[in-house]
């Protein structure tokens, strides 16, 4: 196998390989940093482009692409409160709080290293565990994702700083978009009024773009005037943390790796719940959880850790299974496709060079977009500076821009927009966006997970506890539960003598 | 005006109106636009044949991908273009039959198109799980038929072509299995490899490592001809099932009202695009078959496929919105 390793790097280092994962790595960069137009976008236009190269070349470069972009995604969501892409709608909600502090040069350079970390480590895991994991990922079916996806729904309820009730209602105000769209079960569509457009639901980036980028660009030009954003102090060392700091980001960025590998590795899981649950282990665990959400350091190095190693783990059941987990996954193998390569079981051993020349570079990509990002970082922070009349109209074109090239769709402006505004009253009576995300990210895979377990159980619901995997997940959500409760049942003896 | 502009003016209108006129076909680029993400076979198809056509036709032919609502908003967008020659489907079951059956659409999957030629298909697989230990045909009917839903089958959603591949199994062998539809082909391989559901009639190309590797046991095509890629797995009719076609085939159809001899110079390119060896051969070494039918042909076969699909959709019982 080691000369196997060295094989791929021996590729991964040729010229045109550098090269073209250079190439990828940037575009990557800017379209993460851009909000909106996600990795994917980004693929399809390049996909033509890499149909005159090597195929081994043309397949770093997409994939450059695609992990590129998780690394420029949090730019905006710790600047601007505007997330690149949807996984990065978690770093918000600590990030944007440091850059009003001032600390915006700390936060882009924290998430740059973690995002290295986490990237790295997770390649590190696939050299070493690719044939293991993806047999491991065989054995979680339909019961085992559903209770996943419980897990993640219990955890995160408390992802939100600030009223738990509210939360919990805009986790069922998720719940309740996600049924928007055809039943995959009976064919039925649900809540459609006929628009064709919502027959496969409501897209996710409207969503996610609208509550989160629209409402605070909206927010801030309420509150115009009343800039209190630092651009200043953008000196390298500003931007180093301190040994406090280093100290408090090892245990997230690890736990976070951690959280990301296993979400990653799964087919049908996908990023975005692993940033969510990485966020809310980090939460859950913390001594100080009222800092969580009021630019707390940890909140943005456990999921910036978890996307990137999530990201490059998803790699793992594409390449070894021929399964992909989301779209972009199917994207690469429909190009890998279209370049004559037929991903699976035996890829590995039949293409040794191009598997492993593909890692390597992953590799090397990673440390490609360390030396990138880190002298961007001063870049960045002076946008800061523009002035808001040119910046807030910028932003939204750029964000109305990107919906639309996901399907081109006139339609998906039109939910942006709606979206916006309703992010915007959502946030002026104390209603969080997170929690609404993670509930339409979730219902809908809940629901199909669900109902299929139950079919090939043929109705019986002991498919829950009679799968071991199930059983242990299904044992840890209960005493989760139990958990709560018993902190609910405490805080209420305790005398209300404050308001939290 | 400046005698300038109503230079440029005249100069627009007139190639305005030249557009509109058959014998200058083709003028301006042609777009085919694919009712799928990119990546897919249908993604695949169109852009090879596209090349070729372009070289043909001496105007570039481009590919958009209008995925979503189940081929439905492609199909709308094509059916309300004008029928200039320059706006084209890459069609399929799903555009002309399965999706205006079940969902309400603004077109009519027959009366709204021109069909302009047959172009590939990609014939449908019946897989089993190794872990079922089944290894014959004779073996999957005889545990299917010990008592109604035994066995399971996937599909990739309601009224797919394997759900109905499928329904029409369970009508020819006189069994009732229980339908598991996943939302496509990736998550329904997963199942069957881990062997969480017993069987299922899919497209070829991405099961053909796993049938290699002997996870995947392939047992018949569900074509008239044998796949290029499995040529020891009979097909269903040599396997005694009757007629079995139920490949998934791609054509590229026109809005209705396109001129004939706009259609005819359509076909003429595309007919010769697939004599071509190279393009032949790059398409079969990913799976697909060359299918090619002539407009009048393709009219035929869809009058056909459509009564077809519409029996076996009464017989699955799936409805949809209608």
């Amino acid at each position: 196998m080691l000369s196997d390793i060295i094989l791929g790097f021996e590729r991964a280092v040729s010229l045109d390989a550098l090269l073209f994962c250079f190439i990828g790595v940037t575009i990557g960069t800017f379209v993460g940093v851009l909000p909106g137009v996600g990795a994917l976008a980004a693929v399809s236009l390049c996909l033509p482009l890499t149909y005159y190269l090597d195929p081994t070349v043309a397949l770093i470069m997409l994939a450059g692409i695609f992990y590129g972009a998780q690394y420029g995604s949090s730019t905006a969501s710790i600047l601007l409160n505007v997330p690149g892409t949807v996984t990065a709608a978690v770093t918000c909600l600590d990030g944007y709080p440091m850059t009003k502090q001032g600390r915006a040069g700390l936060a882009l350079f924290v998430t740059t290293i973690c995002s290295f970390v986490g990237g790295s480590i997770a390649i590190v895991l696939m050299m070493g565990f690719t044939p293991l994991i993806a047999r491991a990922a065989l054995s979680f079916s339909s019961a085992e994702y559903f209770m996943i996806m419980a897990l993640g729904l219990v955890v995160a309820s408390t992802i939100s700083s600030g009223s738990q009730l509210k939360s919990l209602a805009m986790v069922g105000f998720g719940l309740a978009l996600g049924l928007v769209g055809t039943d995959l079960n009976s064919g039925v569509s649900r809540f459609t009024f006929g628009q064709i457009e919502l027959y496969d639901g409501i897209s996710l980036v409207p969503i996610a773009m609208g509550l989160f980028g629209v409402a605070e660009i909206l927010n801030s030009i309420q509150a115009s005037g009343t800039r209190t954003l630092n651009a200043t102090g953008i000196s390298f060392r500003s931007m180093l943390p301190t040994r406090a700091e280093w100290k408090s980001i090892v245990g997230p960025t690890l736990r976070g790796t951690a959280i990301g590998a296993g979400i990653g590795a799964l087919p049908g899981s996908g990023a975005t719940v692993a940033t969510f649950m990485a966020y809310a282990a980090e939460k859950r665990r913390s001594k100080t959880p009222e800092r969580f959400g009021k630019g707390a350091i940890e909140g943005i190095a456990a999921p910036e850790a978890a996307n990137n190693s999530a990201v490059q783990a998803a790699f793992v059941p594409t390449l070894s299974l021929g399964i992909p987990g989301d779209a972009l996954m199917a994207f690469l193998l429909g190009a890998m496709l279209i370049h004559g390569i037929v991903p699976g079981p035996r890829f590995l051993t039949d293409q040794p060079e191009m598997f492993w020349g593909l890692v390597a570079s992953f590799w090397i990509g990673n440390v490609l977009l360390l030396v990138l990002n880190i002298p961007l970082i001063g870049l960045w922070v002076r946008m800061l500076s523009i002035p808001y009349n040119i910046l807030f109209p910028a932003m939204l074109f750029f964000i109305c821009v990107g919906v639309y090239s996901i399907e081109y769709q006139v339609f998906d402006i039109g939910l942006v927009i709606l979206f916006g505004l309703l992010g915007f009253l959502m946030n002026r009576l104390g209603y969080p966006p997170a929690p609404l995300l993670l509930g339409f990210i979730l219902g809908p895979m809940m629901e199909e997970h669900f109902k299929r377990s139950l079919l090939m159980s043929r109705g019986s619901f002991s498919i829950f506890w009679e799968r071991p995997i199930s059983a242990v997940l299904l044992v840890v959500i209960l005493l989760l539960l139990a958990l709560s409760v018993r902190t609910i049942l405490k805080d209420r003896r305790k005398p209300a003598d404050d308001t939290a | 005006m400046t005698p300038i502009r109503t230079g440029i003016m005249a100069v627009a209108m007139s190639v305005a109106a030249t557009a509109g006129l058959a014998q200058d076909y083709p003028s301006q680029p042609i777009t085919i636009v694919n009712p799928y993400s990119a990546g897919g076979p249908a993604d695949l198809i169109s852009r090879t044949i596209a090349e070729g056509m372009a070289e043909r036709l001496g105007q570039p032919v481009v590919v958009e991908n209008r995925p979503g609502a189940g081929t439905a908003i492609a199909a709308t967008y094509v059916a309300q273009a004008d029928p200039d020659g320059y706006t084209l489907l890459i069609a399929g079951s799903p555009t002309h039959v399965i999706t205006p059956a079940l969902q309400e659409v603004e077109y009519d999957g027959v009366e709204s198109f021109t069909p302009v030629s047959m172009v590939a298909n990609v014939p449908n697989v019946l897989v089993v799980a190794s872990s079922t230990g089944i290894t014959t045909i004779e073996q999957l009917i005889e545990r299917a038929g010990e008592a109604p839903d035994t066995l399971s089958f996937a599909s990739v959603g309601n009224g797919s072509l394997p759900h109905l591949s499928s329904v029409l199994f369970m009508q020819e062998t006189e069994t009732q299995m229980v339908h598991i539809p996943y939302g496509g082909a990736a998550p329904a391989v997963v199942d069957l490899l881990a062997g969480n559901v017993d069987m299922g009639f899919l497209n070829a190309p991405p099961l053909i490592p796993h049938v290699e590797s002997g996870d995947l046991v392939a047992l018949g095509v569900a074509a008239s001809d044998r796949s290029d890629q499995l040529p020891d797995v009979p097909t269903m009719q040599e396997l005694g099932l009757g007629e079995f076609q139920m490949s998934t085939w791609y054509g590229i159809s026109a809005p209705a009202g396109t001129p004939d001899d706009v259609v005819a110079a359509l076909d003429e390119a595309i007919s010769a695009t697939l004599e071509d060896e190279a393009i032949r051969s790059s398409l079969s070494e990913r799976g697909v078959m060359i299918f090619y039918k002539t407009s009048q042909d393709f009219a035929d076969f869809l009058a056909g496929d459509s009564g077809r699909m519409l029996d076996l959709l009464d017989a699955a019982g799936v409805s949809g919105d209608q």
